[in-house]
């Protein structure tokens, strides 16, 4: 009988279980979405265990050392460099320099430490920079081993795109120099996926900043730490937050954002299913009326023996199917949807997003199936005041 | 108007058990209205023996679908009762009077009442749903026989595209498959024509007659109720007299 009632509600019956869906799948793709940005981020900063740079923005300084993103740091004092770069307590130290574009990917200037991140990796194609012209690149650069570019001053106003050569990079060449490309380094799943990487030397060369024996080290706008103890972390940490200097563990940081994002994911997780339930509170509508209107046909499963029960049992089912069903779909098309998205995400950003489910974002379609059996109980309500003799006839 | 030509069914009869109708100071009011205006069924007395066959006769108004409806324990009067044997049905809850229905009661409605999404076999087939998660073998080859002898083939044509006549067929094999010991029928023949009238009509009285059932046909029909034991006549909510 469930199934002859779904039947009959035809196209309506289809779209209430797309509806549903469509209200889990946003729920779940958020939920998803969110977690593989915690993640992807969480390992792009693994190699990153203490960074210290000019004063300013905590934030922008790991945003720019970590994720690349491309806004101006203030420099370091050379003596507070000198200082970091000699420390004791520092098992290894990288300095970096991100200021410049190559043909739409950022150049990076540091050592080969942190591009073999600590020794961990090695080039998959060519081998490691040896010279102030040489580079290596991520795995994911529109640039071949072989080729030589000419970087270009990054500007404010430049977006960069990896492999477009925009007007604005034309425009700020720097002139006369070559790069060689001379190595590829194996994904990392992080944005230096999409990055040019070359001595910092040689960065400083091309800015009119050669460093010589017996002069003092050109300031850099953050340095890479490594310390030696977790004490001696906290001891830099704490030790380089004056004298023109600030340090900052990126954990600390991501926590942060992560406590920002997941208000935010709140916010729009509460949205999609305050969305779901309007959608059900809609279905639950279309339901009771269906059941008014279908009133003669349940009348008739009475005269045939059928008690209230019964003919509440086979409404409230159908009912269920659809919001269970709805639900159901919804968490396959979320993760799809969360994929999907998740492409986008990796191809502009680099950071390696892989959306997965876990337990949690069964939550959504468990409530959206717990609150459609509940506003089910509603649809049943024409049913129990059926007077049978009346529905027959009329 | 009968075929004696027309075939033998031979579904297995179960033994029944039919038992005396009553119906004492029986009133059903019309609703909204006054204790006082006419009701739509005001019946003193009346009674039905066990295995008779009865026709009920009445212009249209005249309460004859109520009277099935107040029998059947489809409508509970204001007042009276009605008595199945000793069991006073009136007085039953509403599930137990389903119950009570499910077990004694065959009804082929007026308006035909089939769900179109069904086919013509599960159609005939649904008195046996409610109480079972599973049909029995024996009930399906009785919805096969009575589909069979009423030319409706195997019966999975969908309901929802049998003609009119077709569909008033299927109606009756619905009631008479769980070989109910009470059949009511309101107006089975009404807008058929007249061999699908005469089909349903023989189907009635013949398997009342090989079961020993009572069966109750309200109609205006006078040959369909040539060859019942008796007839009733309602005017106006009382029985008018008797033949």
């Amino acid at each position: 009988m469930v199934w002859a009632d779904l039947r009959a509600m035809r196209l309506g019956g289809i779209i209430a279980v797309v509806l549903i869906a469509l209200a889990v799948a946003i729920a779940v793709a958020i939920g998803a979405q969110e977690r593989a940005v915690r993640q992807a981020s969480a390992r792009a900063a693994d190699d990153f265990p203490l960074i210290i740079g000019a004063p300013g923005s905590a934030s922008q300084l790991v945003l720019t050392s970590v994720f690349l993103r491309p806004e101006a740091l203030g420099l370091l004092p050379s003596a507070v460099t000198e200082k970091v770069l000699a420390d004791p307590r520092a098992a290894a130290t990288a300095p970096i320099a991100v200021a410049d574009v190559v043909r739409g990917h950022p150049l990076v200037g540091t050592t080969a430490a942190l591009v073999t991140r600590w020794g961990r990796l090695q080039p998959g194609e060519g081998r490691m920079f040896t010279a102030e012209d040489e580079a290596v690149v991520g795995a994911r650069a529109l640039l071949a081993v072989g080729d030589t570019v000419t970087p270009s001053h990054a500007t404010a106003a430049m977006s960069a795109v990896p492999g477009i050569v925009s007007p604005e990079e034309v425009q700020h060449r720097h002139e006369g120099t070559l790069l060689k490309i001379v190595g590829r380094m194996p994904a990392t799943g992080t944005a230096w996926d999409f990055a040019v990487m070359m001595p910092l030397e040689g960065l400083w060369e091309m800015h009119g900043h050669g460093h010589q024996a017996g002069h003092p080290t050109p300031g850099v706008p953050a340095i890479v730490v490594k310390p030696s103890g977790v004490a001696q972390a906290y001891q830099m940490r704490a030790d380089y937050r004056r004298d023109g200097a600030l340090a900052v563990f990126p954990a600390e940081i991501l926590t942060e954002l992560y406590l920002a994002m997941g208000d935010a994911r709140d916010l729009l997780l509460a949205a999609a299913l305050l969305n779901a339930l309007v959608v059900l509170l809609a279905i639950t509508l279309l339901l009771v009326t269906l059941a008014g209107l279908r009133r003669s046909r349940y009348a008739l499963l009475r005269a045939l023996g059928a008690t209230r029960m019964y003919v509440a049992l086979t409404v409230w089912l159908g009912a269920f199917i659809l919001c269970a069903l709805g639900a159901l779909l919804g968490v396959p098309l979320g993760l799809v949807a969360a994929r999907l998205l998740g492409l986008v995400l990796t191809a502009r950003s680099g950071l390696a997003l892989a959306p997965s489910l876990d337990a949690d974002d069964w939550l959504s379609p468990f409530a959206v199936a717990l609150a459609g059996s509940l506003l089910g109980l509603v649809a049943i309500w024409p049913v129990l005041r059926l007077r049978v003799g009346e529905a027959l006839r009329g | 108007m009968r075929d004696s030509s027309r075939p033998e069914r031979t579904h297995p009869i179960r033994t029944i058990s039919p038992r005396p109708l009553t119906l004492t100071a029986v009133r059903v009011p019309r609703d909204g209205r006054s204790a006082a205006a006419t009701p739509v069924l005001d019946i003193d007395g009346a009674a039905i023996a066990a295995g008779e066959i009865v026709g009920l006769l009445g212009t249209s108004g005249a309460g004859k679908t109520t009277l099935l409806d107040v029998i059947a324990g489809l409508t509970v009067p204001a007042s009276g009762t009605v008595r199945w044997g000793d069991e006073v049905v009136s007085a039953l809850g509403e599930t137990r009077r389903d119950l009570w229905r499910r077990a004694h009661v065959g009804f082929v409605f007026q308006n035909v009442q089939l769900i179109p999404e069904l086919s013509a076999r599960d159609n005939v087939l649904l008195p046996f749903r409610f109480g079972n998660w599973r049909i029995d073998g024996a009930a399906m080859q009785r919805g096969a026989t009575l589909l069979a002898a009423l030319g409706l083939g195997s019966g999975s044509q969908s309901a929802g595209r049998l003609s009119r006549g077709e569909a008033q067929r299927v109606a009756v094999a619905r009631a008479l498959v769980a070989q109910p010991p009470l059949v009511l029928a309101d107006e089975p023949t009404a807008s058929l024509d007249r061999d699908n009238a005469s089909l349903v009509g023989d189907l009635l009285l013949s398997d009342a007659r090989r079961r020993g059932a009572t069966l109750i046909v309200a109609t205006h029909d006078q040959d369909l109720v040539r060859g019942f034991d008796r007839t009733m006549q309602l005017v106006a909510g009382r029985i008018g007299g008797a033949s």
